[in-house]
């Protein structure tokens, strides 16, 4: 038992001063081929947290990670890990030397090694007992302990991407960086997976940075979530913050369906729309009379079947827990999509009611 | 699916197979026959030497070529440097260059009364042999060192493509977990390119003992030499039967050597993203010392030889510009022309019957075929001469017991011996080329055809052919060339008073007259580039 625990203590990196923010990036740039691909990156990760970099393809997200890990080298900005300095006008610390750990959208496992030589690569350095101590334990952790001489290509998708996992903690790095990890597993397993290795990582104290382009991962898996948008960060916060407060279309739109109406702020807490007016729980920002756009999530529209309603219900699609569906209102050119938790019947006149709630408006 | 072919095509396939797996079944017969004198008496004196020279010829071959292909392999795939995509095909320039060409050149050079010892004596006021020590190129390391010259293309081919598949994940894996670029080479790159290694070793091993003309003008002897030998100087069939034999089982340990590779090679590429390429930019000494590294082989094992020759042309143009040259380029020509219009027909004849006929045992005519690739020249052609002269003497006895009147050798002393040679030993290359384009039709179109009311023969007029029209001509013109390049087949079978431009360029060089001869050679190396060409361009589509 002692010796679990002494192990333990070498796997699970000793959280020094908490004040010292796990990673510290300062107006980063880069550029590829010509072409700026970051833009002036600030960001910060505390220790302990798992931050997700969330956004389309080609957005820049592979590439700051890659910055990260020293495997590119950035054209200007300033990158600290755990307090120490690795990148900079004068320096550029090779990857070998930054302390970082990296787990790899096709896993990267060493083909012409067994797992144990595979999680072996990274301690080399390590007295034998030492190595041997390590292994055993990740390997554990990871539930791999008995194939433990296979070779990659005689495991699984999911069972590659543990040992990717061992590998990477095995060598208690000071920070974590995950390249799309999930998305070579297959869907049905994948939200295990995410549960799982959160709950991995937080155990062990790992500060992590995770890219990924799908929101439903990143809202799983991450403390704080980063959209980002051509080469800067558009938003940073926590998911709820960033899916109710969403600080612009583009992220209002990335994290999930909006139904966008036109309104006139009334009062401090009233708008009038072509849907009625509509109470916001929390002060309006905007003066009065300003003319601006509304965000309305699905589940803050309600239906009511009635014949006098202004609505018609023209398209449903079941989708098992619930039913979405595309209602026409008179005067207005596009559809609103509502959830609803029973199909109804298409063509049926429903009236529309907005749940009161904290309103996001776009000034167009 | 299985296609309802006609009864000639299935007896066809078979016969071909038949006849170009003949010459290794006779040499088999042969070899079983009692009569031993020649063969003791040669393996009580000579034949371990022989052994032992072929080994010890191939081992060090195998070594130089990765002495000097494997650090080219690698600074062409994974750094930047001035000149790189350059380099990156002039490397193989050396594979058009035949071993004996670069040996007479060399040995020129070098010889006593070669420029080079000239120079040196010159220089540092030496009198005789006996004032100072310079390598004697006529041994078995300078054989290993000419012939590693023009075979370390194949490891290099290899190998670089090789490292260019490697997931760059992988590499930049190793470098978070710890590993300079250095040790990343050493621990991941190396060990992930060793079947690709040894696929290459043991196609340089191959044409190591395979090689009779090199060795032979150094006076090495070797298996293939004494092959040659006891056929020519004792004309014991038997006995070169048996040693060709014995070459057979050489030539079989390194097949087996590629077959094991390849098996695991399978394995290290499954599951790899594609990605972009990353190289390390190289400044400074590095850079100069890449540069230099490629300019010493290419310059070595192409240019050297090719200008010397091309200054040989020029200074005895009159003696190369003769009838002869014409007359055997003619000979040549139409003998590759026929043998690769030949082979080309076969391979499409066996690959679609493996094709239409989806049975396991289909595809036996077509790997048969591709069998007589391995075996070396000389060999081949005792496997040749064996049933050829029976078949001969048989026609004769007939003949005469019918009309009192022989017709000769028709059969093992014409042109027709060294057709059936050429079309054993190149057939696997028109068959390797039809055949990765038949696959690559999608076996839904045969479905189509079918349901749109096409007859099997129909179908491959209107579908297959136009369809693997590439792969055809690709296999025809690699046959052409190495039809135009054959040189031990062609010097044991070759009729009375008939030379092929290799034989004659050969005849030269054995005679210390390559300058005479020059023209022929240069057009063989011509020939020789044309592959390359085609080689080149689709490794620049693949990266």
């Amino acid at each position: 038992m002692s010796d679990i625990i002494s192990t333990q203590a070498t796997v699970t990196r000793v959280t020094g001063d908490i004040a010292v923010p796990a990673l510290k990036i300062t107006d980063l740039h880069c550029s590829y081929a010509g072409v700026e691909i970051l833009t002036g990156l600030d960001l910060s990760l505390a220790q302990n947290e798992i931050l997700c970099l969330l956004g389309p393809s080609g957005c820049g997200k592979t590439t700051t990670l890659k910055l990260i890990a020293g495997l590119l080298t950035p054209s200007q900005g300033d990158i600290e890990v755990s307090g120490k300095l690795v990148d900079s006008d004068k320096l550029n610390l090779a990857p070998e030397l930054r302390n970082v750990g990296m787990i790899f959208q096709d896993y990267a496992l060493f083909p012409h090694l067994t797992v144990t030589a595979n999680v072996l690569f990274g301690i080399r350095k390590l007295a034998k007992a030492e190595q041997v101590k390590t292994v055993d334990y990740v390997l554990d952790l990871v539930n791999l302990t008995e194939f433990a001489d296979r070779f990659p290509h005689q495991l699984s998708g999911g069972q590659q991407q543990r040992v990717a996992i061992a590998r990477a903690l095995a060598s208690s790095p000071a920070l974590l960086l995950l390249d799309e990890p999930f998305s070579n597993i297959d869907s049905q397993v994948r939200h295990h997976l995410i549960e799982e290795m959160r709950e991995l990582l937080k155990s062990h104290n790992m500060s992590a940075i995770f890219v990924t382009h799908s929101k439903e991962e990143a809202f799983a898996f991450a403390d704080r979530l980063a959209v980002f948008n051509q080469g800067r960060i558009e938003q940073i916060g926590t998911p709820t913050e960033l899916y109710n407060q969403p600080a612009s279309r583009f992220v209002a739109d990335f994290l999930g369906l909006v139904n966008y109406v036109d309104g006139i702020v009334i009062d401090s807490h009233h708008v009038e729309t072509e849907l009625g007016l509509i109470t916001s729980s929390k002060a309006i920002e905007y003066a009065v009379g300003s003319s601006l756009q509304l965000a309305l999530r699905p589940q803050h529209l309600l239906l009511q079947m009635s014949d006098q309603g202004k609505g018609v219900i023209t398209q449903q699609q079941f989708l098992g827990m619930n039913c979405q569906c595309s209602i026409k209102v008179a005067g207005r050119d596009t559809m609103l999509t509502v959830l609803i938790p029973q199909p109804m019947q298409i063509g049926q006149a429903v009236n529309i009611t907005v749940v009161s709630h904290e309103l996001v408006l776009f000034s167009e | 699916m299985n296609h309802k072919l006609a009864l000639p095509w299935h007896f066809s396939c078979w016969f071909i197979a038949f006849a170009l797996a003949l010459p290794v079944i006779a040499l088999g017969v042969e070899a079983l026959n009692p009569d031993i004198a020649i063969f003791q008496q040669l393996y009580d004196t000579v034949l371990m030497d022989y052994t032992r020279n072929t080994l010890l010829l191939t081992i060090l071959v195998a070594i130089i070529s990765c002495v000097l292909a494997l650090p080219a392999a690698w600074i062409i795939a994974m750094c930047e440097f001035p000149g790189r995509k350059h380099f990156q095909w002039a490397l193989m320039l050396p594979m058009a260059m035949p071993a004996y060409i670069v040996a007479y050149i060399y040995t020129d050079m070098f010889d006593y009364a070669g420029p080079v010892q000239i120079a040196l004596r010159g220089w540092f006021g030496w009198q005789s042999v006996s004032d100072y020590w310079f390598f004697d190129i006529r041994t078995i390391p300078g054989a290993a060192t000419v012939l590693s010259l023009v075979l370390f293309p194949y490891l290099y081919l290899l190998t670089r493509t090789s490292f260019l598949e490697q997931s760059t994940s992988l590499i930049q894996a190793s470098r978070v977990l710890g590993h300079s670029p250095w040790a990343s080479f050493w621990r991941v790159s190396l060990p992930l390119a060793r079947p690709a290694i040894a696929v290459g070793l043991s196609l340089i091993a191959m044409e190591t003992v395979a090689d009779f003309a090199t060795v032979n003008y150094f006076a090495v002897n070797t298996l293939t030499t004494a092959v040659y030998d006891t056929w020519i100087g004792y004309g014991n069939l038997s006995a070169a039967a048996k040693i060709s034999v014995m070459t057979l089982f050489v030539i079989l340990l390194f097949v087996g050597l590629e077959r094991f590779a390849r098996r695991k090679q399978q394995m290290f590429q499954k599951n790899m993203l594609p990605e972009q390429e990353i190289r390390y930019p190289l400044s400074g000494f590095a850079k100069y010392a890449a540069m230099a590294w490629c300019w010493l082989l290419i310059c070595a094992g192409f240019l050297i030889p090719f200008l010397v020759l091309l200054n040989y042309a020029w200074n005895y143009f009159a003696e190369s510009w003769t009838e002869e040259f014409f007359q055997y380029s003619q000979n040549s020509l139409v003998l590759a022309l026929v043998v690769a219009g030949l082979a080309v027909t076969f391979a499409v004849l066996l690959g679609l019957y493996r094709r239409l006929v989806a049975t396991k045992q289909a595809s036996i005519p077509a790997r048969i075929s591709s069998m007589g690739y391995a075996l070396p020249g000389t060999v081949l052609a005792i496997g040749i001469i064996i049933p050829l002269s029976a078949a001969d003497f048989m026609i004769n006895d007939l003949t005469e017991l019918l009309w009192q009147w022989t017709p000769g050798l028709v059969l093992s002393g014409t042109v027709f011996a060294l057709i059936f040679a050429y079309l054993i030993r190149f057939s696997a290359i028109a068959v390797g080329s039809v055949e990765s384009s038949i696959d690559k039709i999608s076996p839904s179109l045969d479905l189509v055809s079918r349901t749109l009311g096409h007859q099997p023969n129909s179908m491959i007029r209107k579908v297959h052919i136009p369809l693997i029209r590439k792969g055809v001509l690709a296999g025809f013109l690699l046959v052409f060339i190495e039809s135009m390049k054959e040189l031990p087949t062609a010097l044991l079978l070759r009729p009375f008073n008939y030379e092929t431009l290799a034989t004659y360029v050969y005849q030269f060089a054995s005679d210390e007259m390559l300058e005479h001869a020059a023209l022929a050679a240069i057009v063989i190396v011509l020939v020789g580039l044309i592959p390359l060409i085609f080689l080149n361009r689709s490794l620049e589509q693949q990266h």
